[in-house]
């Protein structure tokens, strides 16, 4: 501790309190106790984009997203952990080749109210979009197949935890199966022409397709 | 299919103004005469000039445009048989300032924008088909630039990105005068494609178009790192040689890395291939100085660091909010100020990855 002539003293030069660190602007905080091993649950959006708990030998949605191509939305609910720039990464690995498709991002989880803390499912771009289609990179077919599905966060003080279930891809959103069933099949080839794109491609051209651009 | 030739239709739509109606060539390359769009074409039977006429970007606008061109119109124009593929070997591109990117795709699957729908499809603002990039989700990527418009690469010896004669390609516009960039004069773009004989075409190019479209920067997340991979599926190595990252000013680090297509950590440094640190500076790697080899059934991976700032006054935190709003139905509770993907460069931000390979497997678009 400082006495206070120091301190005075140093008051004088303007330097006596250490510049204040500008407020953290996540208020999330530690979910649950952070001083335990963090625990990690898979979750992921069914066709209703309705959050589910997946289990091993789950089948998951190959999902429409705003972007295009086909996605899994792989989420996390986590607790033990500081929620705020929570690094979610989801990884979809081909059980044969040990080929891996992959996204990682940085997001604040959901408080759930009980120590835990999860992907927003009003906010896709707190799952881990998992780019499966368009499918340049497995031979086999991308659904009815069972891959490897990983998920990991890493918090801001570096802990990390991972959870490794195996999945049944599945083109059950009715509106987008067509397009599904070609995109994501074994030897698709980009700008390939589909069977019947009418229902992806009417969707992916109107207000809810990503627009930009580069 | 629309039958009405690039030529008459540049005719009767834009009147051969300048830029417009192909150059027949007297040899050369360079800019000159003080436009920065200026690009003397290759000489007949050498390859051919395509690119848009001048035109205006008022102050505080963006303008995209998208430009249409068949390929067997393009040969003819350029002194060259219209019946066979064209081996694009060396490209030039000329800008002038504004441009925040220029991109040429092949055409593909056709959703709301095509040359059926004319030749050429502006947009400003947000605003029309050629914007909307899920319309050409499945469109592979030819050749890009930003806004150091200026390209002049020659490929490696016998290397050629090919296509056909009914192939249809689209050049993409997109000039910003607003607060981040501006344009101080007309906009104007000129590309040249020289060519090789068959004969001396030993391997193909492929590219890679990888891009983060579910991203968000936001004020109470305002370090975010958006990371993924795209797989070249190639039995054998391939060899990088192009490469660019393209995000907006709230963008802090681009790297790309080669990867072994099994790993899913970041790469080792070692691996870094491409960094960029300028957003609005990035570079523009190409052979013979990038020449990265990529092991069999690997490829890329690419990661975006961004600094959530304070939007301009003009727009604030109310105008991204009413965007995040309005375009992705952000629930009310969610709303945080937040950048989200788009093409309008003071509210929106972007992370893509642009890669040039050979020998060509298949192109790649990853989302």
């Amino acid at each position: 501790m400082r006495s206070p002539a120091v301190c005075l003293l140093a008051l004088a030069a303007a330097a006596c309190s250490s510049p204040s660190a500008p407020p953290d602007p996540c208020t999330v905080g530690v979910l649950g106790d952070a001083t335990q091993s963090i625990v990690l649950q898979a979750i992921a959006l069914d066709p209703n984009m309705t959050p589910f708990t997946v289990a091993s030998g789950d089948s998951v949605t190959l999902a429409f997203p705003p972007q295009g191509g086909r996605v899994i939305f792989a989420g996390v609910r986590a607790t033990n952990l500081d929620g705020c720039g929570v690094q979610v990464e989801g990884v979809i690995r081909d059980l044969t080749t040990h080929q891996v498709r992959l996204d990682s991002r940085t997001v604040n989880l959901s408080p759930t109210g009980d120590g835990w803390g999860e992907s927003d499912p009003t906010d896709v771009s707190t799952f881990a979009n998992v780019p499966v289609c368009p499918n340049e990179w497995s031979a086999t077919n991308l659904y009815g197949t069972p891959y490897q599905l990983e998920l990991a966060v890493t918090d801001r003080g570096g802990r990390t935890a991972t959870q490794t279930l195996q999945v049944t891809p599945e083109c059950s959103e009715p509106a987008h199966a067509a397009e599904c069933l070609c995109i994501c099949k074994g030897g698709y080839v980009l700008g390939e022409v589909c069977a019947d794109t009418s229902d992806g491609g009417a969707d992916a051209g109107d207000e809810g397709g990503g627009d930009g651009g580069t | 299919m629309r039958t009405t030739s690039w030529v008459s239709a540049c005719v009767l739509v834009m009147t051969v103004s300048a830029g417009c109606a192909p150059k027949g060539g007297t040899g050369g390359s360079g800019g000159g005469g003080g436009d920065p769009a200026h690009l003397d074409p290759p000489p007949s039977g050498q390859g051919f000039q395509f690119g848009t006429p001048e035109f205006a970007v008022p102050s505080g606008d963006e303008e995209q445009d998208c430009y249409f061109f068949q390929v067997s119109d393009l040969a003819k124009s350029g002194g060259l048989d219209p019946t066979q593929p064209i081996n694009l070997h060396h490209i030039q591109v000329a800008q002038r300032i504004g441009s925040h990117h220029m991109n040429i795709f092949r055409v593909k699957t056709i959703v709301n924008l095509g040359p059926a729908g004319g030749l050429v499809q502006k947009g400003s603002n947000g605003m029309g088909q050629c914007f909307v990039s899920s319309n050409w989700a499945d469109w592979p990527l030819v050749a890009n630039s930003q806004q150091e418009g200026d390209v002049d690469w020659t490929y490696p010896d016998g290397v050629a990105n090919v296509f056909q004669p009914d192939e249809w390609l689209m050049l993409q516009t997109h000039f910003v005068n607003a607060s981040t960039q501006q344009t101080p004069a007309e906009g104007e773009v000129n590309v040249n494609f020289w060519t090789i004989p068959n004969s001396e075409v030993t391997a193909e190019m492929g590219t890679i178009f990888a891009t983060k479209q579910s991203i968000r920067i936001c004020e109470s997340n305002p370090t975010p790192t958006f990371s993924g991979s795209c797989q070249i599926n190639s039995p054998s190595p391939v060899n990088i040689i192009g490469a660019n990252g393209h995000f907006h000013s709230r963008g802090k680090e681009f790297d790309m890395y080669t990867w072994d297509g099994t790993s899913i950590t970041t790469p080792p440094a070692s691996d870094r291939y491409y960094q960029s640190l300028e957003w609005n500076e990035p570079p523009m790697l190409h052979s013979p100085q990038l020449d990265q080899t990529v092991q069999a059934n690997g490829g890329v991976f690419y990661s975006c660091s961004f600094q959530w700032q304070e939007p301009p006054v003009s727009i604030g935190c109310a105008g991204l909010n009413a965007f995040d709003q309005k375009k992705y139905m952000t629930p009310s509770a969610d709303l945080d100020c937040c950048y989200t993907f788009g093409p309008q460069v003071d509210m929106n931000e972007h992370c893509n990855a642009f890669v040039y390979y050979y020998p060509k497997q298949d192109d790649v678009n990853c989302f």
